[in-house]
């Protein structure tokens, strides 16, 4: 296969990783693996923002470098899974540029779980927290419909593409700011439980775990990138339900 | 007995706690199952070694290496990326309570009180880290050694052909 096609589809494939929080050496060993099962010796450097690609060739005149700029996040691991298992496809058994790209295009928009389903495991994961940090039965129910709420807001505002860190903001706010006021109406409820357990779901999960295992592989610039990223959401969460206290006078004593 | 069943009760909830963020994560339904118990068994090993007196960090530490070996031995055996068993499984260890507990008393200018808390929330954070690191790092010494041994017989059949 000729090397622009080769070129297009391992960028593809690098890109559908990087968009998607894949660690570095995952799409830099996915790119050059790619490209070695058509025949081609390849070297790959991924940055936070893009992918760089060498073919290495004796020919000088030949060896050529590209590069593919990624913009835009996106967390689903079920894409990233997916091109795994492409990868080792193609590495059994080299597809045709058309049959990779499909699959790759196919890829792309693989379905995540509705939203319903998502609003339900946001509850689930507040009730759940809340009552292993000893919160009351109650508390969990709270914290559920709390989480649900967010969680909506959450779907509805990844759309329209508002910037991430206020979005964490208001979600913090907003947590806060029911909780207390949600045990200000009733004070059986303590406030302080329904709040560690619904911000459970604002736990930027993937960016941490994979900016450590930057770290540990040597790519010390998406690892700094990634966990300064998520140590600015949780300063900004962190901030939301500090408004939230602040109005209302300090939220009181913790037992 | 009664610990017992408490430890049940908290293991079914961090079995849930794990899979619930990985329907958010988006992780494939097959496998939300083995996520769970990933999360369940980290946090077992976590208020299992507190029970023998040990202090909080060894156990987030003990409990984040061994999150990370069973998400590595899960990676070969369902041949998916580590990352689906880990993100969901570190995720009860995450020191949410320590953290929340530090913006409070620093509201309420309890700044004593903030820095326990500031430095244990650092502290956690450091330990499930390290912990990471560990793991993957035993998981690539067992590669380099497995590698290893294949060229090694490579090579004795060379040999036994020439």
């Amino acid at each position: 296969m000729e090397l622009e096609k080769v070129k297009r589809i391992s960028l593809k494939a690098g890109e559908i990783l990087l968009k998607n929080g894949s660690e570095t050496h995952r799409i830099e060993e996915t790119v050059s693996l790619i490209c070695k099962a058509y025949g081609y010796e390849a070297e790959c450097a991924s940055l936070p923002y893009g992918i760089f690609i060498e073919f290495i060739n004796d020919d000088p005149e030949k060896e050529k470098t590209m590069m593919k700029k990624v913009s835009g996040k996106d967390f689903d691991l079920h894409k990233i899974e997916l091109v795994n298992a492409f990868s080792r496809a193609i590495c059994k058994k080299p597809m045709e540029y058309e049959e990779a790209l499909e699959k790759l295009r196919i890829i792309e928009e693989s379905p995540s779980f509705s939203v319903p389903l998502q609003l339900l495991a946001a509850g689930t994961t507040g009730a759940v927290y809340t009552l292993l940090f000893k919160g009351s039965i109650f508390d969990a129910a709270v914290a559920a419909f709390i989480c649900v709420l967010v969680q909506y807001m959450l779907c509805r505002t990844k759309a329209k593409g508002v910037l991430q860190y206020i979005v964490n903001f208001t979600a913090g706010f907003i947590m806060g700011f029911l909780a207390l006021t949600a045990s200000y109406i009733f004070p059986a409820l303590n406030s302080h439980f329904i709040n560690t357990g619904s911000i459970m779901i604002l736990v930027p999960g993937i960016v941490l775990t994979n900016g450590i295992k930057d770290f540990i592989y040597g790519h010390y610039s998406s690892g700094m990138g990634k966990i300064f990223h998520a140590v600015l959401i949780v300063s900004v969460v962190a901030v939301g339900v500090a408004f939230a206290l602040i109005l209302y006078g300090g939220g009181g004593s913790l037992q | 007995m009664n610990t017992v069943l408490e430890l049940a009760w908290s293991a079914l909830l961090t079995f849930l706690g794990s899979c619930a963020p990985g329907i958010l994560f988006n992780i494939n339904r097959n496998k939300l199952i083995y996520a769970g118990i990933g999360g369940s068994m980290g946090w077992v090993c976590y208020v299992l070694i507190q029970m023998t007196g040990q202090s909080v960090y060894v156990a987030a530490f003990i409990g984040s290496v061994l999150v990370g070996l069973y998400s590595d031995i899960m990676a070969r055996v369902k041949k998916a990326p580590a990352m689906m068993f880990y993100i969901p499984g570190i995720i009860p260890l995450v020191p949410g309570y320590a953290a929340y507990c530090t913006i409070l008393y620093l509201i309420q200018e309890e700044h004593e009180l903030t820095k326990t808390h500031a430095l244990k929330t650092v502290g956690l954070a450091v330990a499930i880290c390290f912990g990471l690191i560990i793991s993957s790092a035993i998981t690539l010494w067992i590669q380099d050694i497995n590698k290893k041994r294949k060229i090694k017989k490579l090579k004795r059949e060379e040999n036994d052909i020439l």
